[in-house]
């Protein structure tokens, strides 16, 4: 235990006078800076809609659900400027009448005939409510209560927590492996009783607690204390802990932090691919399930937004913990074998 | 104490061995040199038996236990003093020393009672990284004695010191080896291992090519006479006088007698000398 | 300027910088087509009519499983897969009920879908030379990332000279502070350039127009020479750089990304970066021209904007790296 503390002393003590300690806490006043004052509501929609018709019905059907005005033409020069601003929309054209409704559907960028599918049965469904012929005919049962919509703001907490807390172990614990190796510490290491252990519990306990220090504030700026703390701290413990040993790991096979940088630059945006998911719940691949951070940022969300309990995320529990154990076996084994060993074995 | 037999080192595994067939055995309490110039293969028998390096091949021993067999708590007993000073340069000196011991599981010094020893008092809570050369190895060499070790091994304990603070340092080995601390030291300066070492080994290319105490060394490769220098006439002549000599006898007591004598130097060899004459190289 | 190619190729960090962006352009072409064709996944219990079939088929992928459970074991994970069950004969819709404010659009829509007729006459029109903005987008990342890299390495290596201090061989030799710099710039610069021409022709072929490209890389080249030295000028370790990184990363990357999805009304918050306006240079490059301020204003504005903050860092970055 006290070589431990002596260990995990030291190692805070480097982590601060490095500056890390520092731009941690700058980039969690910056984070803490969004949530607080990023909008609780920014409604994006994908088309631009013209309402050629006299009466407007669809334009004022459209204003009533919510949609900004931004996205609404009943002039056709403006509706074709705003096409043009943005290839990245889609222009529908209303025409007709309620009883025979016609749209244009103008496509700037590709789209599958599966969404345009989906784009006219909404339009289909708004004509049928404008017109008050829309039956609810259909059984859909919810298998968990329904929340309500998420703030803006809040969104992008899993986000923080998942891809940006969980990183600085990945990141410093390198950094600070070569910085050792650079001014040959190591050798000094080497030489006590300490051994491989003990260095390894150390790093990953200085990131669990750095982790803990950035997430935790966040997640009490943006829920105070509605969610399950207990839940959200062992998503990120598990998960600061498993990038820790796993940077550990990998790093110690590269001679300098020039030679690892792009190598982690690769794992940690492999590792970020999952934030697409996030955005775009649809995409999502066998392959990129298999992310560690794809289910953890979704377990997270489920925890701070939907009330997710223990049975609902047992499973991301389960696999972050046997990656942990798998990651903690090749730290050991690159420290010990590796590091704390020189020359021809 | 320690025994070393056998000893082979290939850092490539294409058969060039930096060390072969060492062989030697330090005594308890013994201060034992390995004197050698650069490249020689000194470090690379240090590191062996502190277990920085493999034991390829070869036997080592701990008071009969082989190093194969050792755990990590033998490091308890170690103090390992690098020719690199190898600091953390954001860490003062104290806390240099201050986490260091506490990475052992026995009673260690006070890490202030060493940087006073070393004369680092003044710079004890000053980063690492500002210190100079003369000043991180003493840092280095306080380092290596914060668990009390009873095994020492120092690589070029003095190097970069000045000849004030070199003293000091001969000064706490001399002290622990009053103590009882067994010290292996490594070094190519030979004022060192004749002043402090009860043995030396020569080595070179990997190999030991002597060994024997210092003096021992100096009688059996020297010459048994003396150099005489005497004034005569207003100007200084120097004369040879062999020991082993009868005639010799006389007449530098006859010299003596005349009250001329100004300085008289015995003929032992120095160690530098007795390394030229047996490999063909200096020490430096 | 050989000196820094020799100790990034002995380091190795040639060739993981260049072929690190290769490797995940690559994998960002392969990528990029299933993104770009993402769509609803339905989990559908085994025996529906085919009626129903073909139309889920029609909006989106389907998974089929033998019973009930299995379908709403389903839709209870992560990637908001809604499911259709036959539950007394009756055709009922599973969510999970995390859709939020859009549980009640979806449950409409795909009510549509499955049991209404169709109501309006649809045509469509097609623009020429369509194409995917994920693609451009992520062409446009890559750029990004290459300036940075090279910066990077520009940075590793003033670090390097400082911690060995090498600088200080190199104060007493004739090399002037200007010729450093240009040599350390220069460096990064290339070294920027072959990463972000590989990256740009592996994701877009030759659809765009080099000739622009190359001329938007001109105007933002202030910006790696900034960063690079804003890195290695404030850094005296690998480890202070990293920090620094860490934090300089989410400026120089996050903020770009991020105004593809922020409203234009809130651009005004960026329009004091150079990356920003260096991001909007090669949306005009690669998206076309999104109105004012067009290609060459944001390339002016670009390297205006650089020009000043190298100004600014200028006096603190040459007492930082002073050889002499």
């Amino acid at each position: 235990m006290k070589r431990f503390l002596s260990t995990l002393t030291q190692d805070f003590v480097l982590a601060y006078r490095s500056g890390h300690i520092f731009i941690t806490a700058l980039l969690l006043v910056i984070m803490a800076a969004l949530i607080l004052f990023l909008p609780k509501d920014l409604k994006t929609h994908n088309e631009l809609t013209l309402d050629t018709t006299l009466g407007g019905e669809l334009a004022s059907y459209l204003r009533e659900r919510g949609i900004n005005e931004k996205y609404i033409f009943q002039d056709r020069d403006a509706f074709d400027e705003g096409l043009n601003k943005d290839p990245g929309k889609v222009g529908v054209v209303y025409s007709g009448s309620l009883q025979s409704p016609e749209f244009e559907i103008i496509t700037q960028n590709e789209i599958n005939d599966e969404n345009l599918n989906l784009l006219i049965a909404s339009l289909d469904r708004a004509i049928l409510e404008i017109r008050g012929d829309a039956r609810d005919l259909l059984e859909v049962s919810y298998l968990r209560p329904l929340v309500g919509q998420i703030p803006f703001n809040l969104q992008i907490i899993p986000v923080v927590i998942v891809f940006e807390v969980v990183l600085l172990g990945f990141l410093i614990v390198a950094v600070m492996l070569f910085q050792e190796k650079q001014e040959a510490t190591m050798r000094a290491y080497r030489i006590t009783p300490a051994g491989a252990i003990n260095y390894i519990l150390s790093k990953t306990a200085l990131f669990i607690f750095l982790s803990i220090a950035y997430g935790l504030p966040l997640l009490i700026i943006g829920f105070g204390l509605s969610i399950n703390y207990g839940l959200a701290l062992l998503m990120i413990v598990l998960s600061s802990c498993m990038m820790t040993l796993f940077s550990l790991a990998i790093a110690v096979y590269f001679r300098s932090l020039s030679e690892w940088f792009f190598v982690g630059v690769i794992i940690l945006i492999i590792n970020f691919l999952p934030m697409i998911s996030y955005s775009l719940p649809s995409f999502a691949p066998g392959w990129l399930t298999w992310i560690p951070s794809y289910p953890l940022v979704f377990s997270v969300r489920d925890i701070l937004f939907y009330n997710a309990g223990w049975v609902q995320i047992q499973n991301t529990v389960i696999y972050m913990s046997i990656l942990t154990v798998i990651a903690f076996s090749a730290a050991f084994y690159s420290v010990n074998y590796i590091l704390l060993k020189e020359g021809r074995q | 104490m320690l025994k070393v037999e056998n000893l082979y080192h290939d850092y490539e595994g294409h058969g060039r061995f930096a060390v072969q067939n060492i062989h030697f055995e330090i005594r308890p309490g013994e201060i034992f040199g390995f004197l050698g110039p650069s490249g020689a293969g000194k470090s690379t028998v240090q590191n062996i038996l502190t277990g920085l390096l493999p034991l390829q091949k070869g036997e080592v021993s701990y008071a009969g236990i082989s190093l194969r067999n050792l755990d990590a708590k033998f490091f308890n007993q170690l103090g390992v003093s690098f020719e690199h000073p190898n600091l953390y340069g954001r860490l003062t000196g104290f806390e240099n020393l201050k986490f260091f011991a506490g990475l052992f599981d026995v009673p260690t010094l006070e890490p202030m009672q060493l940087l006073e020893a070393v004369k680092l008092t003044e710079a004890a809570h000053r980063k690492a990284n500002a210190y100079s050369k003369g000043m991180r190895q003493r840092l280095v060499f306080a380092r290596a004695l914060i668990n009390n070790p009873k095994m020492l091994f120092l690589d070029e304990p003095t190097s970069g010191l000045d000849p004030n603070t070199a003293n000091v340092i001969k000064d706490i080995i001399l002290q622990k080896k009053r103590e009882g601390c067994t010290i292996f030291l490594t070094t190519h300066t030979m004022t060192i291992a004749d002043e402090l070492c009860d043995r030396v080994a020569f080595i070179n290319d990997g190999k030991i090519v002597a060994l024997d105490a210092p003096r021992n060394l100096k009688l059996h490769h020297g010459q048994r006479s003396v150099i005489v220098e005497f004034s005569n006439n207003g100007s200084v002549e120097s004369r040879q006088y062999s020991l082993d000599n009868q005639q010799d006898h006389f007449a530098f007591m006859k010299l003596l007698e005349t009250g001329s004598v100004q300085t008289v130097h015995s003929q032992e060899a120095t160690l530098e000398q007795i390394f030229i004459k047996l490999t063909g190289r200096g020490l430096s | 300027m050989q000196q820094d190619w020799v100790n990034a190729i002995r380091d190795n960090i040639i060739l993981y910088m260049l072929i690190a962006p290769i490797l995940l352009a690559i994998g960002a072409r392969v990528l990029l087509p299933s993104l770009n064709q993402a769509q609803y996944t339905f989990a559908v219990q085994a025996g529906l009519e085919s009626g129903v079939i073909d139309k889920i088929d029609s909006i989106a992928n389907i998974e089929f499983f033998p019973d009930q459970i299995s379908v709403k074991e389903r839709v209870l994970r992560s990637d908001d897969v809604p499911g259709v069950i036959l539950q007394d004969n009756q055709l009922e819709l599973i969510m999970e009920g995390n859709e939020g404010g859009e549980a009640d659009i979806l449950r409409s829509v795909f009510e549509q879908v499955l049991v209404g007729d169709p109501v309006s006459s649809i045509t469509f029109t097609r623009s020429e030379g369509m194409r995917s903005l994920v693609k451009e987008y992520t062409a446009m990342l890559f750029i990004m990332v290459g300036s940075l890299l090279g910066a990077l390495v520009m940075a590793f290596n003033i670090i390097e000279d400082k911690e060995s201090n090498a600088l200080r061989a190199l104060g007493v030799s004739p090399l002037s502070m200007l010729e450093l710099t240009l040599a350390r710039g220069l460096f990064a610069l290339i070294l920027s350039l072959a990463i972000i021409l590989a990256a740009t022709l592996i994701i877009m072929g030759t659809t765009i127009n080099y000739g622009l490209m190359l001329i938007g890389f001109l105007f933002s080249i202030g910006l790696p020479i900034l960063t690079g030295y804003a890195i290695g000028g404030f850094a005296d370790s690998q480890l202070k750089a990293i920090a620094i990184l860490k934090f300089y990363m989410l400026i120089y990357l996050t903020i770009p990304a991020v105004s593809i999805f922020v409203p234009r009304s809130w651009h005004w918050l960026f329009y004091g970066l150079p990356n920003y306006w260096m991001w909007h240079t090669f949306e005009n490059v690669f998206i076309g021209n999104l109105g004012e301020p067009g290609f060459w204003w944001s390339g002016i504005i670009t390297i205006g904007l650089s020009l000043i903050f190298l100004g600014i860092a200028f006096p603190i970055l040459r007492r930082q790296m002073k050889l002499r």
